[in-house]
């Protein structure tokens, strides 16, 4: 959406047109179910997510301050994710502090061979690790957080966010491994 | 080993820059309904708060009524300069405020054990004269009446004033007559009846009833309790109420003033409700309605004595005297609250897709009033009697939205609810603007 059309859009959803909240949904839509895919158990969570983040976007669309619309969009949708986690599991993500996990050979080829890989493949893979891990992962290794900033939106020290990164990686290592011997590749 | 995975940060943000899942196709209908709903409850939430706030104030003030203080007391309408005329009989009256000023007027029929206070400064001596008596246990009751009558008469014709003033009141308290309450009971003690506190249900006379025997009905012909088709909208309305007032000659005989200005009123209400709405045709339909609202009236009425209070005595060029009648004037404000509920049963009709218009017949009910008056000049406000009255309302609506309306109607408020003085003929209109959401 180029920048003329996407300040008349804003400015039409602050004042609450429902033609110019359509086309930003429209416009938007698509990304921000990707992002809500990634964290949620299933499809029907991820288009509640959608629902709920389009609603708080919608409801905040005065506090935004101006730069990267999709990056304070992606946020926001973030956050839901984690928050409807949070809700349905009806008590925050419950991570072990371990911080002997954190301790790992980054020379062992795991950035290559998950390379390799499609984004649907990497995906299915994420979706066979522990949630708790899974998030971590999507949020220092996809979304580029910092492990402060993930320790933050979670509630976790940072030692607690770099171990499970370190087990996310670990389990997908293990899973690159059966997909090579059942591939072949 | 940290610097290792924090190298690892952000690796595959790439591939998942361009991927992105396929919303189902109605997924923005979800979306706009709940923000919808979030607006309408917003709205409604802006538009009833007031509106309770308003009702809420009015009994809060219907039970505790602010004190009131007299605004302006009755004194002279024109400034009058002494010309240093000086008769035995004469009476010269100088109306400025604090200034030299006379006036005579003589008129209290029941003062019983005159109590007088008397304050005097340089120029200026007062005279307090109150007497209040209550009689009770009386077998009627009386309507209260109060009278002020002022005196002033010159007592220093040397540049002194002095000003009595006179005050009586006398109330009294109606209340039942004990006696009369005994006979009103004896007279029922011919009626056989049991009381229900009393009674006493014996178990062996205590019969089964019969079980009845459940046959198979047609479902249409099974009562429903929720009516199926029925339409039901809250409303929030406000107006402007548009009153005219008279003073009928009776009044003005005994007030001995006429009202000079009767115009000057301020009116408004603001009401809350419910309506249920059955379709009957097409395009009409029949309605159900209660509201719960606030009325409220100001009025101003300015008098000015039918006789003259004074004279003015004045020297022309020529050398004679010029004698001018001077009239005194007063100014009262009345401020007339009362809270009401109004049942309607009406019909709608729409004219176009999108606007019609609308009639019923409403019952109009009393829940609380109040009045307060600066100048008690004239009688009280008298508590009307009639706590129902029925009423009229006319309108148009205008769909203005999928689920809302907006009416604008006009009603006669009925008068005989709100508190009255006699003589003085209130004739009062309700132009109301109305918002109705449907639910």
């Amino acid at each position: 959406m180029k920048p003329e059309i996407l300040q008349k859009v804003l400015k039409g959803c602050i004042e609450e047109d429902a033609r110019q909240q359509r086309a930003l949904y429209e416009a938007f839509a698509k990304p921000m179910l990707g992002i809500c895919l990634r964290y949620a158990a299933d499809r029907m969570e991820a288009e509640d997510v959608l629902q709920l983040g389009f609603i708080k976007v919608f409801k905040s669309l005065s506090t935004f301050q101006g730069g990267s619309f999709e990056g304070w969009m992606k946020r926001i949708f973030i956050r839901e994710s984690i928050n409807q986690y949070h809700h349905r599991r009806r008590r925050p993500l419950d991570f072990m502090e371990d911080n002997s996990a954190a301790i790992f050979n980054h020379s062992d080829g795991f950035i290559e061979a998950i390379s390799n890989l499609s984004t649907q493949e990497i995906l299915k893979m994420l979706a066979r690790i522990s949630e708790g891990s899974r998030i971590v992962f999507t949020l220092f290794a996809i979304e580029g957080y910092a492990h402060a900033e993930i320790g933050e939106m979670l509630g976790i020290s940072v030692g607690t966010s770099k171990s499970q990164y370190s087990r996310a990686r670990q389990l997908l290592k293990q899973q690159l491994k059966n997909h090579v011997y059942e591939t072949g590749r | 080993m940290s610097m290792k995975q924090e190298d690892e940060r952000g690796f595959l943000s790439d591939r998942f820059d361009d991927w992105s899942g396929e919303p189902i196709p109605n997924g923005w209908n979800g979306i706009e309904r709940k923000l919808r709903s979030e607006t309408i409850r917003r709205r409604l939430a802006l538009a009833v708060l007031p509106v309770i706030l308003l009702v809420s104030f009015s009994v809060s003030y219907l039970k505790n009524p602010f004190e009131l203080k007299v605004e302006e007391p009755l004194t002279a309408k024109n400034e009058v300069v002494q010309q240093g005329l000086q008769s035995g009989n004469a009476n010269i009256l100088n109306g400025s405020a604090g200034d030299k000023f006379q006036m005579s007027q003589e008129e209290n029929s029941a003062s019983e054990n005159p109590q007088i206070a008397s304050v005097q400064n340089e120029n200026l001596q007062l005279s307090q004269h109150q007497n209040k008596s209550q009689i009770s246990s009386t077998p009627k009751p009386v309507l209260a009446s109060s009278e002020t009558v002022l005196s002033k008469s010159v007592a220093n014709q040397e540049s002194e004033n002095l000003i009595s003033e006179t005050e009586n009141q006398a109330v009294l308290a109606g209340s039942i007559d004990p006696a009369t309450i005994l006979s009103s009971n004896s007279s029922n003690d011919e009626i056989a009846y049991l009381d229900p506190k009393e009674a006493v249900l014996s178990l062996n006379n205590f019969e089964t009833p019969a079980i009845p025997q459940l046959s198979e009905k047609p479902v249409s012909s099974i009562p429903s309790k929720a009516k199926p088709g029925f339409l039901r909208s809250i409303s929030v309305q406000t107006g402007y109420a548009v009153s005219s007032v008279e003073l009928n000659s009776a009044m003005s005989e005994k007030w001995k003033y006429s009202v000079s200005d009767p115009s000057f009123t301020q009116a408004g209400f603001a009401s809350i409700g419910i309506r249920l709405e059955q379709p009957l045709k097409r395009k009409l339909s029949c309605f159900y309605g209660l509201e719960i609202g606030t009325f409220i009236r100001k009025s101003t009425l300015n008098f000015v004595s039918k006789l003259p209070e004074s004279y003015l005595i004045s020297s022309t060029v020529d050398g004679r005297y010029s004698v001018s009648p001077q009239l005194a004037g007063g100014k009262e404000v009345r401020t007339s609250l009362m809270v009401f509920a109004r049942a309607e049963l009406g019909v709608r009709a729409a004219i176009t897709r999108h606007s019609g218009v609308l009639a019923s017949v409403q019952g109009w009910g009393r829940l609380g009033s109040n009045s307060t008056s600066t100048n008690n000049q004239g009688d009280a406000f008298v508590k009307s009697s009639s706590s129902i009255a029925p009423g009229f309302k006319i309108g148009t609506w205008w769909q203005s939205g999928p689920f809302s309306q907006l009416e604008f109607s006009y009603s006669g408020l009925p008068e005989k609810l709100t508190d009255s003085t006699p003589g003085i003929a209130f004739k009062t209109g309700l132009l109301g603007l109305s918002f109705r959401q449907s639910f």
